[in-house]
């Protein structure tokens, strides 16, 4: 067999392997309703969160977006590890916390329980709204990097948008088969590979390129002074400023908790402890990040450019005469990664798109089995959308992306007012969440009107706190004391 | 407030300053030294988030313990 032939059959064995596990709990049975697809029956393990949370960090953007990062900017990709460290701590808190309201109340989106503490089908609407209109993009860059891999796999055979499309139809019908428990098994197996391979390409590129990772460091250090210190360089090759890294960490630290499909991980935990456990562990998931910052640092001194920054792990893997085999693994690694973020944002913006946008705000109400053919209808809507986006967009995904960071963070008030403070009100969380999106889309688009050059999202927050604590003061709250008693104090 | 829940405040603040500028920029941000073959600057990022899981996890247990007795 000739070397592209081993290295398709490998990726091909994967993807076999992959769609067998993800259909394989449907043949256990399992509840039919809605809440049985969505939130799994709530019996998630330790173990199985551990990964499935792994897995939705190794995205398509961890595999190929951070070293293309660390190959183009420097010390700007230090980022992803900064915030990180402390982007799931909130969680500890407010996770058990909705867990609890979730089981009494059946909530499986974090916009349904804001919108029933508050009774307000606005709330949930624009929730919705703004969860859908985020994901898309961040769906579009999975779509790319699978079709990016591919296409560099077969020097271009398979063109981008087919892999992409492919790829993508494989996980529509994993994701439309057995819902969320499918998520779990398949992510459970793709972290626990993803994170032993991460390492292994990351110390092994290195040393055939340069004989090790100091010795890489060190020429590094030695051709490109600086380029090894934070904050690195803007997309633009410009040096970056502190306050936009710093901005960058903090508004990603605060923002990361609220994700919906990472806040949704509270409505399928077993239990409180497994809820705090997860976020215990999270940090740990820094140290798999970092061979992947190292695969990036290694394509700095190839004489070979990539024709994208993002495509620099294929196109070093295609050019080195590396083992078949290995480069295999690792593309199907990649692949892997960009599926599982894929199926869970799929998942996530759909149920949303149902239960918050027309169940919740449009107030419709479909059978149980009407509502599941109805998230599995938005699915297909999502994931249509998303192609589209990732085939014809011509610009930075990655803009996109940082566009969508913005309006996710404005949902940190809400929740944490939902979740801790009981002079909160409707009203008051409707218009924090309102100023703070139009601030963060307003200096988005008007970057010269920000006073100083800091992450929009970060103008949002604040105004979005200030406007939820003074309108909450003016207006009269509700008796919520049914609510506390559920949510409970501390632990 | 409970003692622990002050001191994980405490840790976080000073997590976050270390992470960012200034605490990050003037102390962690440099090449040299190379710990491990690794710049200290990368390598800082992947220390605190150690330290943290340490810290959570004994705020964890400290939890654990009251809620036992």
């Amino acid at each position: 067999m000739d070397r592209d032939t081993v290295v398709l059959a490998v990726v091909g064995a994967y993807l076999a392997v992959n769609l067998a596990v993800g259909l394989w709990p449907q043949r256990k049975g399992g509840s039919s309703d809605a809440a049985g697809y969505v939130a799994g029956d709530r019996s998630l393990g330790l173990l199985v969160m551990y990964f499935i949370t792994g897995a939705t960090i190794f995205s398509a953007f961890a595999f190929l977006g951070m070293p293309g990062w660390a190959y183009a900017r420097g010390g700007a990709a230090y980022y992803v590890l900064a915030y990180g460290v402390l982007g799931f701590v909130p969680f500890y808190f407010l996770g058990p916390r909705a867990a609890r309201l979730g089981r009494v109340h059946g909530f499986v989106t974090q916009a349904e329980m804001v919108a029933h503490r508050f009774d307000s089908r606005a709330i949930a609407g624009i929730m919705a709204f703004v969860s859908v209109a985020a994901f898309v993009p961040y769906l579009a860059i999975q779509m790319q990097g699978a079709g990016y891999v591919l296409s560099a796999l077969t020097h271009g055979e398979i063109p981008e948008e087919v892999g992409a499309g492919a790829v993508y139809l494989v996980v529509l019908i994993y994701v439309l088969k057995s819902g969320v428990l499918g998520v779990g098994w398949t992510n459970t197996l793709q972290g626990l590979f993803m994170m032993g391979l991460a390492w292994g390409i990351g110390l092994y590129l290195p040393h055939v390129l340069y004989g090790g990772v100091g010795e890489m460091f060190r020429r590094i250090e030695e051709m490109r002074p600086g380029f090894l210190t934070a904050p690195g360089l803007t997309a633009g090759g410009e040096p970056w400023s502190w306050a936009g890294y710093s901005s960058a960490v903090l508004v990603s630290i605060v923002g990361f908790s609220f994700w919906p499909h990472l806040f949704m991980k509270a409505f399928t935990a077993k239990d409180d402890r497994t809820i705090r456990r997860t976020v215990v562990l999270y940090p740990t998931f820094q140290i798999f990040l970092l061979p992947l910052l190292i695969i990036g640092f290694s394509g700095v001194l190839f004489e070979l450019a990539p024709a994208r920054a993002d495509q620099i792990v294929p196109h070093l893997l295609v050019n080195l005469e590396l083992s078949p085999f290995l480069v295999g693994l690792f593309c199907a690694g990649a692949l892997a990664a960009s599926m599982s973020s894929g199926d869970a944002m799929a998942h996530a913006a759909a149920s949303i798109a149902v239960r918050d946008g027309l169940v919740t705000s449009g107030g419709l109400r479909p059978a149980p089995s009407g509502e599941r053919n109805l998230i599995r209808a938005v699915v297909v809507l999502v994931m249509v959308a998303s192609y589209v986006l990732a085939v014809t967009y011509e610009g930075s995904l990655v803009g996109l992306l940082l566009l969508a960071y913005g309006p996710v963070t404005q949902f940190a008030p809400a929740v944490v007012a939902t979740l801790c403070w009981r002079r909160a009100t409707g009203p008051g969380v409707l218009a924090g969440l309102l100023a703070g999106a139009a601030v963060n889309l307003v200096l988005y688009l008007c970057p010269e009107w920000k006073p100083w050059p800091l992450h929009e999202g970060l103008y949002g927050l604040v105004l979005n706190a200030i406007v939820l604590i003074a309108v909450s003061r003016a207006t009269a709250p509700r008796d919520d004391r049914a609510w506390f008693e559920v949510a409970g104090n501390g632990r | 407030m409970r003692r622990k829940d002050v001191a994980l405040i405490a840790y976080v603040v000073v997590c976050a300053l270390m992470l960012v500028w200034p605490g990050y920029a003037l102390l962690g941000n440099r090449v040299r030294p190379f710990v491990l073959g690794i710049p200290l600057a990368l390598l800082w990022n992947v220390a605190w988030a150690v330290a943290t899981f340490l810290v959570l996890l004994a705020y964890d247990r400290a939890g654990a313990r009251a809620e036992r007795e």
